[in-house]
């Protein structure tokens, strides 16, 4: 359809997909470049990521003389035109500009087999498409271990790459640290600099000019640590300006005993609610350490104090005392207290789920923790391990709670009849709808009579649910 | 072990003790193989009663002053999960128990007037080293870090500046990251 613009590795098509009526962007490199390699390795870095700021590869095609990488075309402005076009932009705008790069940047350096470096932060490589920023180009990504290969070569951009890009030294996370303080400074004064000392634009926040500085530390120990870190402190100044988010919701699950079942079931449900575009947290609140025993088994570093991002999903550890925690904003915590029933007892939440085997030798178990338990505003039992082809008997002590029958489902993350009916009803009794069964009792007599008008009626089923 | 006195051995050892105890939730033995009796001021200081002979618990973390080999053994039977001796600057007394740890790490200083005693501990110790050893620098410029990682063909992890060695934030997750992987 039209070239969309050209570069030292080559040119950029538009293109539509005759069959899907899409638009893509095809980057085409002649074979005889040296970044024809590039291509190649740009593609194998960007078919396994998907995150809503990095574009999608669809495939890599080649014929005698060029090689070209079908990608998501992004409609939108870059951050290089944009500031050309304004001058800045406003410091709130910056700041959430900020805070989303640090978003991208973070799920790179998270990524389960090795962090992927970004190393070419610069105002041309970052889009804004409806106000969602897009990081493109990404033949000058590496993992962290190539990074530091003695033989591989160093490129960037002057004025955004850091200084250890200039010579030798190690590249690690901070190196695109650098590069995000560079970047925020250009959208805050329009102007980039080399080596010169950078100063404070006018007008511009003590916090916000804190932050940059930080950033563009020469001595890489000294500057932020991770980008979830710098995102941290970038989304509270949005949220000291703004009104404070607290969650709406915090729903905690606790077990009647250790293996129960609830740390099962919470991540059941922080899946089925992100796949229904709900922003939760999964908060680990005991301290059998299992998120960071599923990080270090899923080789996803521990090296932060804030949620790490486990199958794409935010997962908070529970760390001792004398760790500094941290975490987003969320919508939903759910809270896994394991089996400290006293942790539950004295926690701030909305609602208790306690979890419980069904076993008549776990029934004394469930009825002490209930005992404790219910006094929450709102609390009702899920009942694990039974057999949901069988009656069972429940204890009458009870009858007047709310309660659900887990079924059986063994993978925790990919939707399943049985699982999403279950958390659907669960889902919609702790968000404030009516749902679960208490058991009521009947006369012989009185209960062939409403069954018989049920009949007639319809929706026996329905009637017996309620 | 710190290649002379006060490069922040100590220090280092209490920082471990508490990222694996309050990062990994491991039962942690911290042990003082050194005469310098730090850890029986920690205890004054902190006003800590002795659960039984030379042990006390603060923060988590079981502190054992003034001990051995033999200490080292009881608490390998006793369950700690981990074990984090600090041998201060003593490498001769302390060699034999040293080198049976699983990790080794240096503990020095890369500031102008202690460099070279970094670069003599390291030749000195040459033929003992091996890829279980780590290194690690309070103090000291990036450049002297470097030149020292050149020459000795090694990796040296600057330690981050810390208010307490007890209260862990990301860059020290970070930095114990790098150290240990």
């Amino acid at each position: 359809m039209g070239e969309l613009g050209s570069g030292s590795t080559g040119c950029v098509f538009l293109a539509r997909h005759l069959g899907l009526n899409g638009l893509r962007a095809i980057k085409r490199v002649p074979k005889s470049s040296e970044e024809y390699g590039s291509i190649l390795k740009e593609a194998l870095l960007l078919k396994d990521l998907r995150h809503s700021g990095i574009p999608i590869v669809y495939d890599i095609e080649e014929d005698s003389r060029y090689g070209y990488l079908i990608e998501e075309y992004v409609i939108g402005e870059s951050i290089f035109a944009l500031v050309n076009r304004l001058g800045h932009l406003e410091e709130m705008k910056e700041i959430s500009y900020g805070i989303q790069l640090c978003q991208i940047i973070s799920y790179l350096h998270s990524y389960k087999i090795c962090p992927i470096l970004y190393l070419d932060l610069q105002p041309k490589n970052i889009f804004i498409c409806n106000d969602n920023v897009k990081l493109i180009d990404f033949n000058r990504a590496m993992l962290f271990s190539e990074a530091n290969h003695h033989a591989s070569l160093r490129y960037g951009t002057v004025g955004f790459a850091a200084p250890e890009q200039y010579g030798r030294e190690r590249l690690d996370e901070r190196t695109d640290i650098y590069a995000i303080g560079r970047i925020l400074y250009y959208l805050s004064s329009g102007k980039y600099q080399g080596e010169e000392e950078l100063e404070r634009v006018e007008g511009m926040s003590t916090p916000f000019w804190e932050i940059i500085t930080l950033c563009l530390k020469e001595e890489r120990e000294e500057r932020f640590a991770s980008a979830a870190l710098l995102e941290s402190r970038l989304s509270e100044l949005i949220r000291g300006s703004a009104v404070c988010r607290t969650p709406s919701l915090t729903i905690g699950f606790v077990g009647s005993k250790a293996g129960a079942g609830t740390t099962h079931l919470v991540m059941s449900l922080l899946s089925y609610l992100y796949q229904r575009n709900i922003s939760c947290l999964f908060d680990e609140q005991n301290s059998s350490g299992m998120v960071v025993k599923l990080a270090r088994y899923q080789k996803i570093p521990v090296c932060r104090t804030s949620e790490i991002p486990i199958f794409g999903l935010p997962f908070l550890p529970f760390f001792g005392e004398n760790v500094e925690r941290s975490a987003g904003v969320y919508d939903v915590v759910l809270q896994d207290f394991g089996s400290d029933r006293k942790r539950a007892e004295n926690a701030s939440v909305q609602a208790l789920v306690l979890v419980t085997g069904g076993k008549r030798w776990e029934w004394a178990e469930c009825m002490e923790a209930a005992e404790t338990l219910r006094k929450k505003q709102k609390f009702c039992i899920v009942w694990n391990h039974l057999d949901m082809t069988h009656k069972h008997m429940l204890p009458e002590e009870l009858r007047k709670e709310v309660q659900f029958a887990m079924p059986y489902y063994a993978e925790l993350f990919r939707p399943d009849e049985r699982r999403d009916s279950f958390l659907k009803e669960l889902w919609a009794y702790l968000a404030g709808e009516e749902g679960g069964w208490k058991t009521r009792s009947f006369s012989g007599n009185r209960l062939k009579s409403i069954f018989r008008k049920q009949v007639e009626r319809g929706g026996l089923w329905e009637f017996l649910r309620k | 072990m710190g290649v002379s006195a006060k490069v922040g051995t100590t220090f280092t050892a209490i920082l471990l003790a508490s990222y694996l105890s309050g990062v990994f939730w491991k039962k942690t033995a911290l042990l003082e193989c050194n005469p310098h009796g730090d850890f029986l001021r920690i205890q004054e200081h902190h006003r800590k009663e002795s659960k039984e002979a030379l042990c006390f618990t603060h923060r988590g973390i079981d502190y054992f002053p003034y001990a051995s080999g033999r200490e080292i053994l009881e608490c390998e039977n006793r369950g700690y999960q981990s074990i984090v001796v600090d041998f201060g600057c003593e490498y001769i007394q302390g060699r034999n128990e040293y080198l049976r740890c699983q990790k080794k790490l240096i503990v020095g200083s890369t500031s102008d007037w202690e460099l070279e005693g970094f670069f003599e501990f390291l030749r000195w110790t040459e033929m003992e080293r091996g890829k279980d050893w780590l290194y690690a620098a309070f103090l000291g410029g990036r450049q002297n870090r470097e030149r020292l990682e050149r020459k000795m063909h090694l990796s040296v992890q600057k330690i981050p500046f810390l208010e307490s060695p007890y209260w862990i934030d990301e860059t020290v997750l970070c930095f114990f990251h790098e150290l240990l992987k």
